[in-house]
């Protein structure tokens, strides 16, 4: 169906044609002119009745025009409307794509791709024929509903209005959650995906409703910065590895400029294209704390300009302090070894310093109680599991072990022979530990014999055996793995490795690249249209200025020919 | 101060009077009656004027035989001369209602008084008649009867009533005489008036039509939609957008006016268009001169 009416009982105002029609005839005043004789004048107007049959509708024509205004004043009040993309859609939700990708500019002094979304929005909010209702949902990576399902157009247009664009990535599935949700408690049979399709191409969810994908056109070229990151080196200055990315095939250059506390400090010049990006190294001084910034300067038109700046935070360098008590000799040996790391206390007897240390490697339930960032505990099981596991006498060798695992790294478990025997408690599982945030990370053939948990600035592992009751200290495995807990231990405080901080640091961001469909799942996906998503089309303006026109016509008509 | 001679009528001034004494009715063919008048007759009459020679018969009169011919010939031939005959002028005045607009029949009855003045002098014997009363005067002839034909003309008022093609039949019921009919009139009636001036013709008379409209006729100053009141028959006609009828109606008039020319002309007759603003001077001395109305 092309169209239709919302209220096509207005067509029973068309009876007002009867009325005026009567009105017009019985109101039509003649001036009365007395003349001589009718004789000829009746032969003239039988002539002209006979001849021109137009000159009836002429002397009617203000009546026709009359007639015309009342059925299009009729006409715009049924309320036609052409339909349009949607079927009968009475609330529509409406995801708008705010991410970094949104504010790139279409060329130098062009509309941004949010600016291009909101056009399109307020022309679908201005056409919202009545009984529709739109929610919006602005989407980063969270989403964020801005309305209820109105049809009030101002709110709309100001909810539209407050759209800014986040330094964000965009994952849509938040978004799309947020509609299933929705979903529950209305029924919605479309949502209607407005973005510059910078977006994940695989979408994990199973949907109740279509979703209409409009698709807005890619911004310009664009060339930004995708990664920041630091690295002590061992001289003790920082090393900045820096990668820089652009959106096109062409190569395309830029100005890069190293500030140290917003110090020039070095600057280099840097080709880049789609196809390959760059990665360079900057070095900074790193006896003291400082903010180091990476500004890019592109050579020509740059379309994103949040991507051209990312800073991040150099802590100065310090030692770091490892409380290992004196009967732990064989691990005090090694961390003695590894510069840059203080072993505590100097002299056994020493008491824990009441602010803490970096690291804490004990074999006592009690020294927990020391404010650590990384406690490595060593021969017990932690408070936390002992529901979980036991200690018991028996020799146990390690079945498996996360290769990846920080204190893990590079360090070779197999064939150690392990004199304790942790012992998984009856009807336990893995699952067990990782709900009480422990994670196993090496595994016995009785039950977990290395754990971790992490923590946001702090870590705890847990070996439930006793080192020293195993060939461990003899491997060379054992040197690594404490300098593996050290490491652990520098990358939490941010002294041996930082990554950036502040910028948008995406390479899907800075690439704009666009996807052309979205899969939703194994059946379903959802082709891009760049055309106009429109909601059936209210065609009672159209008639209302037709209206306005017809009257003007007579008025015109009407003093011409009374003129 | 001497003095003025006083007005004769109240219809012109003595100036038109004393012109028209000079003037006759040109009439386009000659139909006359029997009675000897002073317009010359086709058939062979008694009058000084010698016409032609026919055989002589016995019987005839030996005073019109030419003598000098019968010394050459040896044989009478009989002169013949041109018969002098009367020529009625009858004017027929339109006092319908319809002509009591803009001075229309104020012109008609100068002009009507003005044509009884020349068939007068003329020794021509006159008639007038009144369509709507169907009074009527004369037939009167000489001078003696000047001032009754004046009276009679005064006392005409436009009052209405009898369309022109009925007071024509009245007219040729009461009416006797050939010559000349005047019919002064606006003709705007519905009837077909062919019909009364093949009835005017057949009686002898020659049609002599002088159309007299108002300028209103001519150029109606109407516009927008109105109601026009017949001022005979008070039947209304709407008209609506009446400017645009405007050509058209123009159109119609001079067809009318070509048609009652045509009437007219066939019939032995003449035919005048006037506007009732025009003067009587110029219609009179002017342009029925020129057109050979009177001469």
């Amino acid at each position: 169906m092309l169209g239709g009416f919302i209220t096509p009982m207005a067509a029973l105002l068309g009876l007002l044609v009867l009325p005026l029609v009567a009105v017009y005839f019985l109101k039509l005043k003649r001036p009365r002119l007395q003349i001589p004789s009718l004789a000829l004048w009746r032969s003239v107007l039988q002539d002209q009745r006979v001849n021109s049959p137009f000159q009836r509708f002429k002397r009617n024509i203000l009546l026709f025009l009359q007639i015309l205004l009342l059925l299009l004043l009729v006409f715009a009040a049924m309320q036609p409307f052409w339909r349009g993309h949607s079927d009968s859609v009475s609330r529509l939700p409406v995801l708008v794509d705010v991410s970094a990708s949104m504010a790139a500019l279409s060329g130098p002094g062009g509309a941004s791709r949010l600016d291009e979304a909101r056009r399109r929005l307020l022309a679908l909010a201005d056409d919202l024929p009545r009984g529709q209702e739109i929610c919006l949902i602005s989407f980063g990576r969270t989403a964020r509903r801005l309305t209820d399902f109105t049809d009030n157009r101002q709110i709309l247009r100001e909810a539209i209005a407050r759209l800014t664009v986040t330094d964000e990535t965009s994952d849509v599935e938040d978004a799309i959650r947020m509609v299933q949700a929705l979903a529950r408690r209305d029924r919605i049979d479309e949502v209607l995906l407005l973005s510059d399709g910078n977006l994940p191409a695989r979408v994990n969810a199973d949907l109740s409703f279509r979703i209409r994908y409009l698709r807005i056109e890619q911004g310009g070229p664009n060339i930004g910065i995708t990664a920041l990151g630091a690295q002590r080196s061992s001289d003790g200055a920082w090393e900045l590895l820096v990668e820089v990315e652009s959106s096109t095939a062409a190569e395309s250059g830029a100005n890069v400029v190293l500030l140290r506390n917003d110090e020039r400090v070095a600057e280099d010049h840097v080709n880049v294209a789609a196809t390959h990006g760059r990665r360079f190294l900057l070095r900074v001084d790193g006896s003291e704390p400082a903010t180091a910034k990476v500004v890019l300067s592109p050579d020509g038109f740059d379309s994103l300009a949040s991507d051209n700046q990312a800073s991040i935070r150099l802590p100065a360098q310090r030692v770091l302090s490892a409380y290992v008590p004196h009967r732990l000799h064989t691990f005090r040996k090694v961390l003695k070894g590894i510069s840059g790391v203080a072993v505590l206390p100097e002299k056994e007897g020493d008491a824990a310093a009441g602010d803490g240390y970096d690291l804490l490697i004990t074999d006592r339930e009690t020294d927990l109680a020391i404010p650590a960032v990384t406690v490595l505990s060593l021969g017990f099981v932690p408070p936390a599991l002992q529901t979980l596991a036991t200690i018991q006498q028996g020799q146990t060798q390690v079945v498996d072990w996360r290769r990846d695992a920080p204190l893990l790294q590079h360090v070779e478990l197999g064939d150690l022979v392990i004199l304790d025997q942790p012992r998984t408690a009856t009807g336990v599982t893995e699952s067990d530990f990782e709900n009480a945030g422990y994670e196993v990370i090496a595994q016995g053939n009785a039950g977990p014999l290395i754990l971790q948990q992490r923590q946001d600035k702090a870590l705890r592992l847990a070996v439930l055996f006793n080192p020293d009751r195993s060939t461990l200290p003899y491997r060379v495995g054992f040197p690594i793995l404490a300098a593996n807990v050290v490491r652990a231990t520098l990358d939490i405080q941010g002294l041996a490795e930082v990554h950036g901080a502040g910028g948008l640091l995406s390479a899907s961001e800075t690439s704009l690249a666009s996807v052309e469909e979205l899969e939703l799942n194994e059946k379903l996906t959802v082709t891009a249209s760049d055309k106009d998503f429109r909601t059936d089309r209210a065609l009672w303006r159209m008639l209302a200025t037709l209206a306005l026109l017809v009257c003007l016509v007579e008025w015109w008509y009407f003093t011409r020919r009374n003129g | 101060m001497t003095g003025d001679k006083p007005q004769l009528t109240t219809l012109f001034p003595n100036g038109v009077l004393q012109r028209l004494e000079r003037l006759r009715i040109q009439g386009r063919t000659r139909r006359t009656n029997r009675g000897r008048g002073e317009h010359l007759a086709a058939k062979g009459g008694t009058s000084t004027e010698f016409c032609d020679y026919r055989d002589y018969s016995p019987g005839d009169d030996t005073r019109f035989v030419d003598w000098n011919i019968f010394a050459r010939l040896h044989r009478p031939y009989l002169k013949q001369f041109h018969r002098e005959e009367e020529r009625h002028i009858v004017v027929l005045l339109d006092t319908s209602q319809s002509m009591a607009f803009e001075g229309k029949f104020e012109l008609a009855a100068r002009l009507a008084a003005s044509f009884g003045i020349m068939a007068l002098y003329n020794q021509e014997p006159a008639s007038l008649f009144v369509s709507s009363t169907a009074e009527r005067l004369g037939p009167c002839r000489g001078r003696a009867s000047l001032s009754r034909l004046l009276s009679f003309v005064e006392d005409v008022k436009a009052e209405g009533g009898r369309p022109v093609e009925d007071a024509i039949d009245v007219l040729l019921r009461r009416h006797r005489g050939r010559g000349i009919a005047v019919v002064l009139s606006d003709f705007l009636t519905f009837s077909d008036l062919t019909r009364s001036f093949n009835a005017i013709h057949a009686a002898g008379l020659d049609v002599f039509g002088v159309q007299i409209l108002a300028p209103s006729e001519i150029a109606p100053p109407v516009s927008g939609d109105m109601r026009l009141i017949d001022s005979e028959t008070t039947d209304a006609l709407d008209v609506s957008g009446i400017a645009g009828l405007l050509e058209l109606y123009e159109s119609y008039r001079t067809s009318f006016e070509s048609t009652l020319n045509d009437a007219c002309v066939r019939r032995a007759g003449r035919f005048l268009s006037v506007q009732s603003d025009s003067s009587l001077d110029w219609i009179l001395f002017d342009l029925m001169r020129r057109q050979g109305w009177i001469a």
